[in-house]
C-alpha cells in the first residue's frame, strides 16, 4: 500500500515541481498583460481612475513629501512633517536589533533612524553618540524578558509530562502483567520485524526524494502564488466577493426550487447583505490589496527563511501531538491500571484491557460493589477526569505556543523588513527573539487560548454525555434546560475563544516588533480598535 | 487620515477582506492540485485515479496552509507597521505609493 501511495506522490510532486518552476516566470510576466486587458483593469491607466483609497489633503501633503525609490532603497526628500504615530520608531528598531548583532548593524539602525528624523547623510549623528543611543535602547528593550512567570509555567508543565510519561513506561517495563500490549509486542516475531525493516530502508532513497520534491513543490507554488498576488491582489478579493454572492444566489435559487422558503429567504437576504457589504467596502479593496501586495513582497525578501519557519513549526506540531498522544496513553493507562489494581487486588485488570475498557468495567460492575468501593470508584473516575482535563490542557497550550512561536518569527521578519530592511538576518533574529525574550508573552497568550479551548472540549463532552442520556431516558424539562444552558455557555466559549485568538494576531504583532509584554500589546490592541466601534468588533470578530 | 481615524472599522473590513481571499485562494488550490493529481495518475496509474485526487488535494491544502499562515502573520504584522508609521508603506511598497499620490 505504501509503495502504492508513494509512486504518484513523488510522480506528483516532481511534475508540480518542474512544471511551476519552468512557467512560473512565463505565466507572471507573459499573461499579466494579457489578463490586464481582459479584466479591464484600470490600476495601470486603462481604465477609469475609480478604486483609489480615500485620501485627506493632508495625506496627500505628505505623501507627497516622500518619493518611492526601486530596490528597497529609502530616499526621503526634504521633509519636516512626520506623522505623531511614528514615536514608536525607535522602540521598534532598538527591539528588532538583537544583542548579538547590535554592533555589526548600529550603522544600518542609524541610518534609518536618520531617515525617520529627516536627515541625510552619514554624518547626521556623531559616531560615539550613535553607539551610546543604541547601545542604552538594545539594553532597554532587547535584554528584558517579558512575562517569564508563563515561560517558567510553561517549561515546569512541560517537565511533568516528560516525567510522567517517563515513569509511566517504566511502570509498564517493571510490570509486564499489567503492560501486556507491551508483552505481545514484544513477542511478535523477531524476524518478520527484521525483514519488514530490511525492506523498509529500500524506501528511504524513495522517501528522500518524494520529500526533496515535496519540498521544491511547496517552495515553487508559494512563490508562484505570491507573484500572482502581487499583481492580482486586487482582483483577488472582487472575484472572492462576487463568488460569493454568486453563491448564495445559487443557495436561494436551489432553495426556493425545492420549497424550503425558509432557508431560501436566509439565502437571499444573505446574498443582500453581500452585495450591500460589497458595495460599501469596494473603495476599501484597493487599501486591502495593497497590504495583502506588500505583505507578499515582506514574505518574498526572506522566503527561504520564512519557508523553512513554517514547515519546521509544522513538523515540530506533528511530533508533539506523536509525542502527547504516547503520553496520553502512557499516563493514563498507567494511572488506571494503578486504581483497578488499588480498587480490586482479588481481580487484576486482563490483558487486554485499555483505558476505557477500565473505565467500561468499572461502570458495569459498579452495581456489585459495596458503597464503599462505589465511593472509590467515583474518586478514581474524578482523578481520570481531572488527569483527562490537564492533559488535554497541555496538548492545546504547548500546540499553541508552537503556533505562535511560528507567527511571531514570520511576524518580526516582516517587522525587521520594514523598519530596518538591511538587516542581515532577519529571520534568525526574529526567531532567537521568540525564544528568548518574547518567549514569555508567547506562553501567557497560548495559556489563555489553551484554558478556552479546555473549557469548550469539557462543554462539548458534557453536552454530548446529556445528549445520549437524553436519547435513553424521556426527556425532562430540567433536563431540556440544562441541555440549553450548556448550548449557550459553548457558544459563549466559542465566541470569546474567536475574540481572543483575534486579538492575539495582532498582540503578538506588537511584541514581534515592539518587544511588548502581553498586556502592554493587549492594550495596544485595544488602541488600534478604538471604543467608538468595540462593540462593532464583538460582533464583527465573529462574522469576519 | 480617513484610514487612521476610522482604524477599528478599517482593520475589521480589511481582515474581513483579505482573510475571505486567502481562503478563497485556499480552496482553488485544493480543487486545482487534486485535478492535476488526478490527470498524472491517469496518465500513469489509471487503475487508482482516486489515490492521484487525494494526494492532491492534500498537497495542495498543506500548500494552502502554508501560504495562509504566512500571508495571514504578514499582512497583519504591515497593517500594524502602516498604522505606527503610514509614510514608510510608500517607501517600501512602490506599487502602493501609484495610489497613495494620485
Amino acid at each position: 500500500m505504501i509503495e502504492l501511495l508513494l509512486g504518484p506522490l513523488f510522480l506528483i510532486s516532481l511534475i508540480f515541481a518542474c512544471f511551476l518552476s519552468c512557467i512560473g516566470c512565463w505565466c507572471c510576466w507573459f499573461s499579466f498583460p494579457c489578463l490586464t486587458i481582459f479584466f479591464g483593469a484600470r490600476r495601470f491607466g486603462f481604465g477609469s481612475s475609480g478604486g483609489h483609497w480615500k485620501t485627506s489633503p493632508t495625506q496627500i501633503s505628505t505623501s507627497h513629501q516622500y518619493s518611492a525609490v526601486a530596490n528597497n532603497e529609502p530616499t526621503i526628500a526634504t521633509t519636516t512633517a512626520v506623522p505623531s504615530a511614528s514615536s514608536d520608531l525607535p522602540l521598534a528598531e532598538a527591539y528588532i536589533v538583537p544583542p548579538l548583532t547590535a554592533a555589526a548593524t548600529v550603522a544600518s539602525v542609524d541610518h534609518t533612524i536618520a531617515v525617520h528624523h529627516g536627515l541625510s547623510g552619514t554624518n547626521a549623528f556623531p559616531r560615539e553618540e550613535e553607539i551610546k543611543e543604541s547601545e542604552e535602547r538594545v539594553k532597554k528593550f532587547s535584554s528584558s524578558f517579558h512575562d517569564v512567570w508563563a515561560a517558567i509555567l510553561f517549561l515546569v508543565n512541560l517537565g511533568i509530562i516528560f516525567y510522567l510519561t517517563w515513569n509511566s513506561f517504566h511502570h509498564m517495563k517493571v510490570n509486564p502483567e499489567d503492560s501486556s500490549t507491551s508483552s505481545s509486542f514484544t513477542n511478535v516475531d523477531k524476524e518478520t520485524t527484521l525483514s519488514s525493516l530490511t525492506t523498509s530502508r529500500n524506501n528511504v532513497l524513495v522517501l528522500l526524494l518524494c520529500g526533496i520534491g515535496f519540498v521544491l513543490f511547496i517552495a515553487s507554488a508559494i512563490s508562484l502564488m505570491m507573484k500572482l498576488i502581487i499583481r492580482y491582489a486586487e482582483k483577488l478579493i472582487e472575484i472572492t466577493i462576487v463568488l460569493n454572492i454568486a453563491f448564495l444566489v445559487m443557495l436561494t435559487i436551489s432553495s426556493l426550487l425545492s420549497f424550503n422558503i425558509l432557508s431560501g429567504l436566509l439565502f437571499g437576504f444573505l446574498a443582500l447583505y453581500s452585495y450591500w457589504f460589497y458595495n460599501s467596502v469596494r473603495d476599501r479593496i484597493p487599501f486591502a490589496s495593497a497590504i495583502l501586495s506588500t505583505g507578499c513582497i515582506a514574505i518574498e525578501k526572506n522566503f527561504i527563511g520564512i519557508l523553512t519557519t513554517i514547515l519546521t513549526g509544522s513538523l515540530i506540531q506533528v511530533i508533539w501531538i506523536s509525542f502527547w498522544s504516547i503520553a496520553f496513553y502512557s499516563i493514563l493507562y498507567s494511572s488506571s491500571v494503578s486504581s483497578a489494581s488499588s480498587n480490586s487486588p482479588s481481580s487484576p485488570s486482563s490483558g487486554s484491557s485499555t483505558y476505557q475498557q477500565q473505565h467500561r468495567s468499572h461502570h458495569s460492575s459498579s452495581s456489585d460493589h459495596t458503597i464503599g468501593n462505589e465511593d472509590s470508584l467515583n474518586g478514581d473516575d474524578a482523578v481520570n477526569g481531572l488527569l483527562l482535563t490537564w492533559l488535554v490542557f497541555s496538548f492545546y497550550w504547548g500546540f499553541q505556543v508552537i503556533n505562535y512561536l511560528v507567527g511571531l518569527t514570520c511576524s518580526g521578519s516582516v517587522a525587521c523588513w520594514w523598519f530596518l530592511p538591511q538587516h542581515p538576518a532577519p529571520v534568525r533574529s526574529s526567531f532567537f527573539r521568540s525564544i528568548t525574550t518574547s518567549f514569555g508573552s508567547v506562553c501567557f497568550g497560548s495559556l489563555l487560548v489553551a484554558i478556552l479551548q479546555t473549557l469548550r472540549f469539557l462543554l462539548t463532552k458534557l453536552r454530548n454525555d446529556r445528549d445520549q442520556r437524553n436519547r435513553r431516558n424521556s426527556e425532562s424539562s430540567q433536563n431540556l434546560l440544562y441541555y440549553c444552558f450548556l448550548c449557550i455557555l459553548e457558544t459563549l466559549v466559542i465566541w470569546i475563544e474567536s475574540l481572543v485568538v483575534y486579538f492575539n494576531r495582532y498582540a503578538f504583532a506588537y511584541i514581534a516588533a515592539y518587544g511588548d509584554d502581553f498586556v502592554s500589546a493587549g492594550h495596544k490592541v485595544v488602541e488600534l480598535f478604538d471604543s467608538k466601534y468595540g462593540c462593532l468588533l464583538f460582533f464583527g470578530v465573529d462574522f469576519r | 487620515m480617513f484610514l487612521l481615524s476610522n482604524r477599528g472599522i478599517t482593520t475589521l473590513v480589511n481582515d474581513n477582506l483579505l482573510i475571505n481571499a486567502l481562503n478563497m485562494l485556499s480552496v482553488v488550490i485544493v480543487v486545482f492540485s487534486a485535478f492535476i493529481g488526478v490527470i498524472v495518475t491517469a496518465i500513469f496509474y489509471p487503475s487508482s485515479m482516486w489515490i492521484g485526487a487525494v494526494i492532491g488535494s492534500l498537497i495542495g491544502f498543506f500548500v494552502g496552509f502554508v501560504l495562509t499562515t504566512a500571508l495571514d502573520t504578514a499582512i497583519v504584522m504591515v497593517y500594524i507597521c502602516f498604522a505606527s508609521d503610514p509614510m514608510t508603506l510608500q517607501v517600501r511598497n512602490s506599487f502602493l505609493s501609484l495610489f497613495v499620490t494620485s
